[in-house]
């Protein structure tokens, strides 16, 4: 089982995978000299990589797109077979919520089978002051994809995005089945 | 999005470069490039194309050192793909605080060895113009 980790530079993508892998993550970072679109050291360039290891012995692998435009050719390369895509967005950016149009429109075949997850971090704020706004742009396009306000950083946290992600999907081919 | 501003000196340093492997047989495009895939000089390509290119050879590169990492085989030197229609070579330059990527694209009549030999020369004396720039200018 593929899944992809998706979104803007500085989103959490690499943390996400780092977070609940159960292999050293493979990252492909070199330094980050656009300092304008984001203050951090490093950025990915290619991909991350990384595996979780389930009881029944099958892997889950974890593969992180690097975010910016200019690398979107590497986006089908590696969204190729995956079941579904957790869609991280950073809410301290002031392009948040046209991040989320960006990525949406990038992602057609995920967004039609309903195999994206949203999760909104980098906010102290509540859900409920978060997550109104980009419901409202899910709403507009009449999509009812699970959205969240988490902390990448907590392996719970993401472990919780990804089973969604799954469980969704089931559901989705559940309902395709009848 | 705007990349990044380049100096003036470090353009001319790389564009010098690059006008020496354009004497190599077969010659189609060069460019070096930032580690994260911004242009800095380009020769034999249109500004578009080549923001496109220098973003694959970042990735290529970056790809690359993984696969050289995983496999415990060192440092990356270059990458080369064979293509039907030519030769794609990607090469690293190291300076002290500051790393670069240089890419050169021949067409299927050139010869493996020369362009193989004409890159990694590039890639030696570029490195070495190079460490000379950021001794002079810490912030390039």
């Amino acid at each position: 089982m593929k899944i992809l980790f998706i979104g803007p530079m500085g989103a959490g993508k690499t943390t996400a995978i780092h977070s609940v892998s159960d292999i050293p993550p493979v990252n492909t970072e070199a330094e980050n000299t656009d300092a304008a679109q984001h203050s951090k050291a490093t950025t990915t360039v290619a991909m991350d990589y990384g595996e979780i290891h389930l009881d029944e012995g099958d892997t889950v692998a974890l593969y992180g797109i690097p975010g910016q435009n200019r690398f979107a050719f590497m986006w089908p390369i590696l969204g190729e077979g995956a079941m579904g895509a957790v869609l991280l967005l950073d809410h301290s950016r002031a392009d948040s919520l046209e991040t989320l149009t960006t990525y949406l429109d990038a992602f057609p075949a995920l967004v039609e089978r309903g195999a994206l997850v949203i999760a909104v971090g980098h906010t102290q704020q509540k859900q409920s002051e978060v997550l109104p706004a980009y419901r409202d742009i899910l709403a507009g396009r009449s999509l009812a994809l699970p959205l969240f306000v988490t902390d990448v950083r907590e392996k719970r946290n993401v472990l919780l995005l990804i089973e969604t992600l799954i469980a969704n999907a089931e559901v989705n081919q559940l309902q395709d089945a009848l | 999005m705007n990349a990044p501003t380049i100096s003036s000196p470090l353009r001319t340093m790389c564009l010098g470069h690059l006008e020496t492997l354009q004497k190599v047989d077969h010659f189609r495009m060069a460019a070096v490039c930032s580690t994260d895939g911004f242009p800095i000089a380009t020769l034999g390509a249109d500004p578009q194309q080549s923001r496109r290119t220098t973003a694959m050879a970042a990735a290529l590169d970056g790809l690359s050192k993984s696969i050289t990492q995983e496999l415990s085989l060192g440092t990356l030197e270059g990458t080369v793909l064979e293509c039907e229609l030519g030769l794609v070579l990607c090469r690293q330059v190291h300076a002290s605080n500051r790393n670069l990527v240089l890419l050169m694209v021949l067409s299927e009549q050139a010869t493996y060895g020369q362009a193989l030999w004409a890159i990694k020369n590039t890639a030696r004396e570029m490195a070495a113009s190079l460490q000379q720039l950021v001794e002079q200018n810490a912030s390039l």
